[in-house]
């Protein structure tokens, strides 16, 4: 963190910007001088009143979600014939569906799916992606060839055959869909974070770590990264909104998780043909997706704005 | 640079030496296109075999596969459909001008609003439209786009039409027979602004963002110091260089011309190859399944070679050896 | 900042709030649906594509050729497009409850005669005066031609099941049809319900592909039009030889999603669709203002099967088939639209069914038992279950079956695949424990590829690993019996006998449902693979 401080001052392009910062944010100049970045970018982000909102409403979900055994009234496969496509009611707050189960037990399971898919393909394929790309940038020729085509390649490969073919060797639950999707999303930011690598990986605060002998594997941590975390944490923000949308999406393709494990996408998936009459059964898991994607990009906005080292305020 | 250039070049024909082998291995795996006959008590099994040794599907995949690509390479014939038999080519071609008019409507209506109100928004940032449009483009983000598509068929066809008692849209298909230019257009309405929603949003925030960064350019201030009017420096200097990086957002993005609204496709009936694509993979239909993977997997790769290319071009600060 | 921000959370909730609204609007627009439209749109679209005497029919595949003998041709789509093309000398009719009201005559004046049973010759004449619709005559020469193409070493047929055993394909006149089998052939009637095609037209083409696009053939209607991946065309045959159809054009629209299918009826696109059963499937249609619906039990039926060689235990099978309770199974997921079925062959089927399986009535009591029993014996009690995923269907029965078990001690674990792999890999290989899926009945009565103890994969299609002697013999003996009531004797036999070894238990004939608009008159359920059309030439509309 220091050293992103140190680069921004000494860095020739930066100095620049941060003149204009300087500038367009007046007087303040000096007391931004006075923080640690790590202040900094917590008071941008607290500004951005819309992520902070965004990222209370995601701790919540995430709570609800990993609480869901002991929030959830009934269980996901709990079925009643008594009580089948019930509307919303003080017993079922979000209806029941044609098997009699309960809607709200259900979105909460499901949002355990959804969720911890979202978030451990963002996790994932966002830290493979980052330490193949900053490997990729840092080490360039050979290394960076070798990565690059494995990128490429990964880029090329057919999603839905490769989603249709490992889907009927490991079948699909909400760790293989998890695992299938880090394997196949985590390129973007390879190349995104190489791009950045490469221009960073000659600059003077490289050079001069270089000189003194620190190590690469040193270097890339304590000085590459920092730089391009930015870039990373927007980056992984976007892909647990992709990922979970995506999970929806193989749903309706019939590719998704299999029921009776509930997911937001294949409930909605299933729910579609009926929407006219039981409306909750697609309205809840619809607007939790909705609601969460939204929350996510908001959230990844903050972020963008609160670490872009060349916000201007 | 030049040595760069030709090894990138050479590194990407092996590339797609390997793709095409596992693209042609994993569509085979996906499995037995005739075996569906079985479900039929009237097909035996020798009537089974018989029939694939006609497709030669008894051979060895590596085989199957080295016919194939010697096919394509020396004739650039796909080969034979297993189920309409007929060459893949023409199936493919009679699919190409829905998709280009899909896809390329979409895109003229995603640029059409996506660029005024990127600009927009970053000149009067934080003003109420940049605020909404923000808000807009993230609510596009965050919708699946089957659910999109299926409120809007019932909002914009089954209900406006109850309640107009005239026929503006379409829920499915690509024109009536002997219909004419607007009949087209009211076919092409609803796919084309399902398929737009999410675009939009894409280029809006990018747009923004490209035209944020020359705003605070040097270049700017010096254009401004010269004392020219706020239209020209917008107009003349800012815009045309805000432009570049969109250009290139949307050459990217051309690959996903060739199956990139399976779902729209698939939801509006639209005859596109990406609803050709996930029709040929459930039925089997190998060969049609296999020759669009090939030519998306060939168009990404040389539209990343190209953005390579112009990116060294372009920034001189991407040294490379 | 600050304040821009504020304004922009207002506003952020307005937009919320707007958006809701709109959903909701989507989601219970019923009350629009109720608002008494002057003009109501429906049905004008699907005039103004059609004509005032014509009518739009939503269709959920696209066929991949027309030719229905060759590879690709053997999808439902395929012949439901050429129904109103093409002829045979018999055609298949709803009316199951005999053979001889099953294949009724259509280019055959009459009845075919058996000429002798052992061996099997078969004679029948044609009509006088039929012609194609280029207005040449059709002729026993022409019947002959489509045999020798079926049974044509170059040509990609799908299959000669029945045709292999013709001796000889006698034509002695312009009007006559004489076949003698090598063997006594029970199912001959199918071989009668395949249609006739002119040789005039193709015999010098190849048949792989000439009649890929387009076909001639004696019915009411002709190939207008196909423009691929959007609609194909029929339009009346001006020279037909028999009574003229009511419609002058018919335009089958591809609808792939069923969803869309059923939106595209109630928008007013097309005039009549076929979905497949679905889940609310029914309740959706019935709310749709101003469309017919009718329905009624089909002869593909739905089962549970079991891979012997995995589930080998007697009792936990019938533990099984006791402790699902199948009156409910088709309450929960078709709102009791069918009864359970309680054979391998349909009511429908006449003499040739008995309900075998009726003794397995709920009952957990008897099952638990038996669990514990099966236990004692070494018997796992956890087992896969496996069908054809993203079938709602199927995978909410497995869901209600799952539930059932638990309550008898039988734990059931859910694992689907796509129907390309369940149907390519895991039913062919054996990789299922439990399996659900359907067999399509034809007519015929004939089982022996499902059931007999020689079709065992890769040899057939006795996916379930059965191996009876007894019940092989019976089989094989019943195709070659062309006496009726011995061959249903056989028949019943081969029934009872499995509903005590239990390789499956039936569940319910799918529904076939048809919903169109108000003023289409004509459509008759037919439950058989002869599918919706196959009285096209009687339908009519008046808007």
């Amino acid at each position: 963190m220091v050293d992103q401080r140190r680069t921004g001052a000494g860095g020739g392009i930066e100095s620049s910007e941060v003149m204009q910062a300087a500038e367009a944010a007046g007087e303040e100049y000096g007391k931004v001088e006075g923080r640690t970045q790590r202040e900094i970018v917590w008071r941008r982000f607290k500004r951005h009143r819309l992520a902070l909102i965004s990222a209370f409403v995601l701790i919540l979900l995430y709570i609800s979600a990993i609480g869901a055994p002991v929030f959830a009234p009934y269980g996901y496969e709990e079925q009643d014939f008594t009580r089948i496509n019930q509307p919303p009611s003080a017993e079922n707050i979000m209806g029941t569906d044609r098997l009699g189960r309960d809607t709200f037990s259900r979105v909460l399971y499901g949002g355990r799916v959804s969720l911890m898919v979202g978030l451990g393909v963002g996790v994932f394929s966002t830290a493979l992606g980052a330490g193949l790309g900053i490997i990729s940038g840092y080490y360039g020729r050979a290394v960076d060839v070798g990565i690059m085509g494995l990128t490429d390649f990964v880029l090329v490969l057919p999603f839905l055959p490769v989603m249709l073919v490992l889907g009927s060797i490991f079948r699909f639950t909400p760790l293989t869909i998890t695992l299938v999707l880090i394997v196949l999303i985590w390129t973007q930011i390879a190349r995104l974070v190489r791009g950045e690598v490469l221009s960073l990986r000659d600059r003077e605060f490289v050079q001069a770590a270089r000189a003194i002998g620190v190590s690469d594997f040193k270097i890339m941590v304590r000085h590459i990264l920092p730089n391009v975390v930015g870039v990373i944490t927007v980056q992984a923000t976007l892909t647990v909104a992709l990922a979970i949308l995506l999970e929806s999406a193989l749903s309706f393709l019939g590719l998704g998780i299999q029921p009776p494990t509930p997911s937001w996408g294949n409930m909605l998936t299933d729910a579609r043909t009926t929407m006219t009459q039981q409306w909750w059964l697609t309205i809840f898991p619809g607007m939790m997706i909705v609601i969460t994607t939204l929350c996510i990009n908001f959230l990844g906005d903050g972020l963008r704005d609160a670490l872009d080292p060349k916000a201007v305020e | 640079m030049l040595a760069y250039i030709i090894r990138k070049i050479l590194f990407s024909i092996i590339i797609l030496f390997v793709a095409s082998f596992v693209i042609f291995y994993l569509v085979s795996l996906s499995g037995d296109p005739l075996q569906e006959l079985a479900l039929n008590p009237r097909v035996s099994q020798e009537d089974i075999e018989r029939l694939a040794a006609t497709y030669g599907l008894d051979q060895p995949v590596y085989v199957q596969y080295g016919i194939w690509i010697r096919d394509i390479l020396l004739y650039g014939d796909f080969g034979l459909s297993f189920k309409q038999n007929t060459d893949v080519n023409s199936i493919i071609a009679a699919r190409i001008w829905p998709t280009v008019l899909l896809m390329g409507s979409s895109l003229i209506f995603t640029l059409a609003i996506a660029i005024p109100f990127g600009i927009y928004s970053a000149i009067k940032k934080y003003s109420l439209i940049d605020n909404i449009g923000t808000f807009l483009s993230f609510v596009g983000f965050a919708m699946p786009v089957f659910f999109l598509g299926l409120i809007l068929q019932l909002v914009f066809a089954v209900y406006l039409t109850e309640w107009l008692g005239v026929r503006v849209f379409y829920v499915s298909g690509m024109s009536s027979r002997g219909g004419g230019v607007i009949d087209l257009l009211q076919h092409l309405f609803l796919p084309m602004v399902t398929l737009s929603v999410v675009s939009i949003a894409t280029f809006t925030r990018f747009q923004r963002s490209a035209m944020l960064d020359v705003l605070s350019a040097e270049y700017l201030r010096t254009a401004r110091a010269k004392g020219l009017s706020e239209r020209t420096v917008y107009l003349k200097h800012a815009l045309r260089n805000a432009l570049i990086p969109t250009i290139t957002l949307i050459a990217l993005s051309a690959v996903s011309l060739i199956a990139g609204a399976v779902i729209t496709e698939t939801v509006f009936s639209w005859p596109g190859l990406g609803f050709l694509l996930i029709d040929s993979l459930y039925k089997g239909d190998y060969n049609v399944a296999r020759a669009l993977l090939l030519i998306t997997a060939v168009l990404t790769v040389l539209f990343n070679l190209l953005a390579d290319i112009a990116y060294s071009i372009v920034d001189p600060r991407v040294s490379y050896d | 900042m600050t304040e821009s921000l504020s304004r922009f959370t207002r506003l952020a909730m307005l937009l919320a709030l707007i958006a809701v609204m709109l959903w909701a609007v989507a989601g219970c627009g019923e009350q629009a649906g109720e608002q008494p439209a002057e003009e109501p749109g429906e049905g004008e679209a699907a005039e103004e594509v059609a004509g005032e005497n014509g009518i739009v029919i939503g269709y959920d595949q696209e066929p991949q050729i027309l030719n229905s003998f060759i590879q690709g041709g053997d999808l439902a789509a395929t012949s439901d497009m050429t129904a109103g093309i093409l002829q045979a000398p018999l055609r298949i009719t709803p009316d199951l409850s005999t053979l001889e009201s099953a294949y009724q005559p259509e280019l055959a004046e009459s009845q075919p005669e058996v000429v002798s049973e052992d061996p099997l010759i078969i004679e029948y004449t044609l009509r006088e005066g039929i012609t194609w619709s280029d207005g040449e005559p059709l002729t026993s020469e022409d019947a002959r031609w489509t045999y020798e193409q079926i049974m044509d070493e170059d040509n990609q047929i799908i299959t000669r099941v029945g045709w292999e055993l013709i001796e000889s394909f006698e034509t002695p006149d312009e009007r006559t049809v004489r076949i003698t089998f090598s063997e006594p052939y029970a199912p001959w009637r199918d071989l009668l319900a395949t249609a006739i095609l002119p040789k005039h037209i193709y015999e010098n083409e190849d048949f792989n592909t000439a009649l890929n696009n387009e076909i001639v053939g004696s019915g009411p209607f002709v190939l207008e039009e196909w423009r691929k991946g959007q609609d194909l065309t029929l339009v009346k045959n001006e020279n037909y030889w028999g009574e003229e159809p009511a419609l002058d054009r018919i335009t089958f629209r591809f609808i792939p999603d069923t969803n869309t299918l059923i939106t595209s009826l109630e928008a007013g696109e097309v005039d009549f669709i076929n979905p497949p059963p679905d889940i609310g499937l029914i309740e959706r249609l019935e709310n749709i203002q101003g469309a017919q619906v009718e329905t009624a039990a089909g002869t593909t039926w739905e089962h549970i099967a079991f891979n012997l060689e995995e589930v080998d235990n007697l009792q936990l099978r019938q533990a099984i088939a006791y402790g699902i309770n199948r009156q409910q199974v088709v309450d929960e997921i078709l709102q009791g639209e069918v009864p359970p079925l309680h054979s391998i062959l349909v009511p429908e089927q006449g003499d040739f069914y008995t309900p075998a399986w009726e003794q397995y009535t709920h009952d957990p009591e008897r099952a638990r038992q038996l669990v514990e029993e099966a236990e004692a014996a070494g018997a796992e009690t956890t087992i896969t279950f496996s069908t054809t995923a993203g079938n709602a269907l199927r995978e909410t029965l497995q869901q209600v079956v799952q539930q059932q078990l638990q309550e008898v001690g039988i734990d059931i674990r859910i694992e689907n695949t796509a129907a390309q792999t369940f149907f390519g890999q895991w039913t062919v290989e054996g990789n299922f424990q439990m399996g659900e899926w359907a067999w399509l009945a034809s007519p015929d009565p004939s089982v022996t590829t499902l059931f007999s103890a020689d079709q065992i994969p890769p040899d057939g299609q006795n996916y379930y690993r059965y191996e009876n002697e007894q019940v092989t013999e019976w089989l094989n003996e019943a195709d070659r019996t062309v006496d009726v009531e011995q061959r249903a004797e056989l028949l019943r036999q081969v029934q009872e006998q499995m509903a005590e070894d239990l390789p499956l238990i039936p569940m319910f004939q799918r529904p076939v449902t048809y919903a169109f608009v108000e003023g289409l008159e004509g459509p008759e359920v037919n439950p058989t693979l002869a599918g919706p059309f196959w009285n096209i030439e009687e339908w009519s509309i008046s808007r």
